[in-house]
């Protein structure tokens, strides 16, 4: 999953280096309109529905917490 | 039904749990909580219900930037009636999907028509690596001050006594309702960190560029020329300016265009720039 999510990720923001960083949100190198489209992917290439509540900084991190949310919702 | 205003993150969250009480909702919110905290402080965020599901409009003073959670289902959705002029943002990748399609069709319901299309464009930073040399050096800069000032035009970073001439400028040239316009505040602050660049003749602003830069990434706001001085090539003198400016920090530069605007897109295209899978379509309601 963590692939596809890195597949994801790049295709949206190319420039970004989402190994390694590890604070996207809170270091500002991922703005609200790029959020936006990382839901609506994540939404529909693993069916799931991400809430207005998901939407924290800590969610959206990092990779590993991406998949981490994506894991819960999926369950 | 009249617009009521939301005064904490709380009722928010319990208004977006009513909206979702009859089945899943589509939405183009993304507004995470320091933002929207950041709105319900100023007193900007209110709702508004619809016949199906809620809008959440962030007033910006002279129109309304809405976001909306509407209710999946077939239903046709009524018109809305608002205060003021009002815009609809909406992000997608490469094509619209269906369900992306549904929910066009779903704000063009509510009273929306399309009013522009744009797509992000970008330009890697490595290609500034020449330019980064000239401007350590401090070339960079001259270069373009003595170019401009053989045609009686000099090109520098605005300064505070601009901003009023700057916003002129950008009101004259850009429709609020698409183009996130800076308060006077807001461009004080870009001045006061040198991400304005202008182009004078004499005490009169020709020409700017509004920038931003965070994390590495370099982006443009605004590039406005006055009627008068367009077709010289002033807009591609900022834009290098620009390049040279942010040579040494920036691993790209990136920003979105109107992709219907060729002059603009011609430009971005000859100084290496390239669209993105990344588009946002405006749809608008006028009062």
């Amino acid at each position: 999953m963590k692939e596809q999510v890195l597949n994801i990720l790049e295709e949206i923001r190319p420039d970004v280096d989402f190994e390694n960083e590890k604070l996207l949100i809170d270091d500002g190198v991922l703005d609200s309109f790029d959020i936006i489209s990382i839901v609506q992917e994540f939404n529909d290439n693993f069916s799931i529905e991400i809430d207005v509540e998901d939407l924290e900084p800590d969610n959206f991190n990092t990779v590993e917490a991406m998949v981490k949310l994506i894991q819960k919702l999926q369950e | 039904m009249c617009r009521k205003r939301i005064s904490s993150l709380q009722e928010y969250q319990e208004r977006i749990r009513e909206a979702k009480r009859e089945g899943d909702t589509l939405s183009n919110c993304y507004l995470l909580p320091n933002a929207l905290q950041e709105k319900i402080d100023q007193g900007t965020l209110y709702f508004q219900t619809l016949s199906q599901g809620l809008l959440l409009l962030d007033d910006r003073d002279t129109f309304f930037r809405c976001y909306y959670f509407l209710p999946e289902t077939e239903k046709k959705m009524t018109p809305v009636a608002l205060e003021k002029d009002a815009v609809i943002e909406f992000p997608f990748q490469g094509k619209m999907n269906e369900k992306q399609q549904r929910q066009v069709k779903m704000i063009e319901e509510l009273g929306f028509s399309l009013g522009r299309e744009s797509s992000m464009m970008m330009r890697k930073g490595e290609r500034e690596k020449r330019s980064a040399v000239q401007q350590q050096r401090g070339e960079g800069h001259e270069l373009y001050s003595q170019k401009c000032s053989k045609q009686r035009q000099e090109i520098q970073y605005a300064q505070q006594e601009d901003a009023e001439q700057i916003l002129q400028l950008l009101c004259a040239a850009f429709d609020p309702l698409y183009s996130f316009l800076p308060s006077q505040k807001e461009l004080w602050d870009k001045i006061e960190k040198r991400q304005v660049i202008a182009i004078h003749e004499g005490e009169q602003v020709t020409a700017c560029l509004i920038s931003n830069f965070e994390k590495n990434k370099a982006s443009i706001e605004q590039v406005v020329v006055s009627p008068q001085q367009r077709g010289r090539g002033w807009g591609k003198e900022l834009l290098m300016m620009y390049h040279a400016k942010y040579a040494v920090e920036a691993s790209s530069f990136q920003h979105w265009v109107d992709i219907h605007n060729e002059p603009a897109v011609n430009m971005y295209v000859q100084a290496g720039y390239e669209f993105q899978s990344r588009k946002a379509n405006e749809y608008i309601k006028r009062k």
